[in-house]
């Protein structure tokens, strides 16, 4: 246990690394913040909310420099799509936060809050869901065929109609090898900021699917890509929490030092895993962060009586973690395995760079 | 036996040892259940650590 002074609690050190490390190897992987990891799990380790806010957008500052850093080695991140999408992203961020405020206003916004991001999570995580199971079918059927799927193939026919917008200017982003009107980029960064904003989160789960089913992304450039905007917008929260004295730095640290290491392995583990291997993950963590709010809304919904609530978050909110960080880990040592030549189970075959 | 052979008795999985069969249709629960296992793991510790979650 360790006294942080700054926040007043008492929380145990190796629960924080185990938290930096794991929610860092499912950051680079999937290309998000995890945020909505993060501050559930200082929640339940005694944090006040507004703490582990700040000290969760603080720690993805750092973390996502360090992602972004390696996934700029590994050739995933388009800078002409990253930076045009700042814009939109920065004024949707705005909008939502003064929505936000609006139903702060009314007195609802703790509800509205929670059946927005269970609609908006659970869509997702259904749309990702079915579209991956589709494009893993698909490889499937390439490769018993002897074709070599490369490493993404999506099945969703989203990105063709978004591309055949002909507002001018028409961007071509190189890396991501796409060519669509500016206004899509911008509009795609605008709505995906507006959520984020009003949900309270940095919006890389939301982001990373419209990258790949709007714009029309591989999902490795758009995991690269997306943690550009994290830097932006983590960096941007990390100084207006430490400005409003929300950070515990001694915690900050603590978590950076599992989530320096787990950033690196997860960015570095895209590089053996197809398209729809991450989009799986993705969309797991999806349904899971959607139990939680579940959770929590039952929690509201029952005037905070349910005790034993509580008690299952701290096992989802840690269980879903460690799940997910054991999947990507399984997932790299098939790799290496399929590469090698030795057995693998039948349905990693398609998932994986051989 | 060649390569494609191989592979169908893996997909058909009847040939397979029941370790190799379970990996083949239920990593996913295990990685699940793995993970909700250190999820109470880590409610154990926290309670003992502080008497409460």
């Amino acid at each position: 246990m360790f006294d942080f002074a700054i926040a007043g609690v008492t929380a145990p050190i190796p629960l924080l690394i185990f938290v930096g490390f794991t929610v860092g190897i499912v950051g680079g992987f999937i290309g998000v913040g995890g945020g909505y990891m993060v501050t559930p799990a200082l929640i339940v380790f005694g944090f006040p909310g507004y703490m582990a806010s700040g000290i969760d957008m603080t720690h993805i500052a750092g973390k996502g420099l360090v992602s972004t850093l390696r996934h700029r080695q590994l050739g995933n991140i388009d800078w002409t799509l990253a930076l045009s999408m700042v814009a939109g992203t920065m004024l949707g961020v705005e909008l939502g936060v003064r929505l936000l405020v609006y139903f702060k206003k009314l007195g609802i916004a703790g509800i509205v809050l929670l059946i927005t991001s269970v609609v908006v999570m659970f869509s997702l995580f259904l749309y990702t869901q079915l579209e991956t199971r589709r494009a893993h079918r698909k490889m499937k059927d390439l490769g018993a065929g002897g074709v070599d799927p490369g490493r993404e193939l999506q099945t969703s026919s989203l990105p063709r109609l978004f591309q055949s917008i002909p507002l001018r200017p028409i961007v071509r982003c190189r890396t991501a090898r796409v060519v669509v009107s500016m206004w899509v980029i911008v509009l795609v960064g605008l709505v995906t900021g507006f959520l984020a904003g009003f949900l309270g989160v940095g919006g890389g789960f939301i982001r990373v699917p419209a990258l790949v089913y709007l714009v029309g992304a591989s999902t490795h450039i758009a995991v690269g890509t997306d943690l550009v905007e994290i830097v932006f917008s983590g960096g941007y929260g990390a100084l207006r929490h430490s400005i409003e004295g929300h950070v515990d730095m001694m915690a900050v640290l603590l978590m950076l030092s599992g989530a320096l290491f787990g950033a690196q392995f997860g960015s570095i583990a895209t590089s053996y895993v197809r398209g729809p291997a991450i989009r799986y993950i993705l969309s797991y963590s999806l349904i899971l962060a959607t139990l939680g709010a579940v959770m929590r809304l039952i929690y509201v919904l029952s005037g905070q009586k349910a005790e034993v609530l509580s008690f299952l978050a701290v096992i989802l909110t840690l269980g879903e973690m460690a799940f997910l960080c054991m999947f990507i880990l399984s997932l790299v040592w098939f790799a290496r395995r399929h590469k090698r030549g030795e057995w693998v189970p039948d349905w990693v075959k398609p998932l994986v760079i051989s | 036996m060649t390569a494609a052979e191989k592979d169908m008795a893996v997909a058909g999985g009847k040939d397979l040892p029941i370790v190799k069969r379970l990996l083949n249709s239920m990593w996913f629960y295990w990685m699940f259940l793995l993970g909700i296992s250190l999820g109470i793991a880590a409610a154990i510790y926290l309670i003992w650590l502080r008497g409460t979650v």
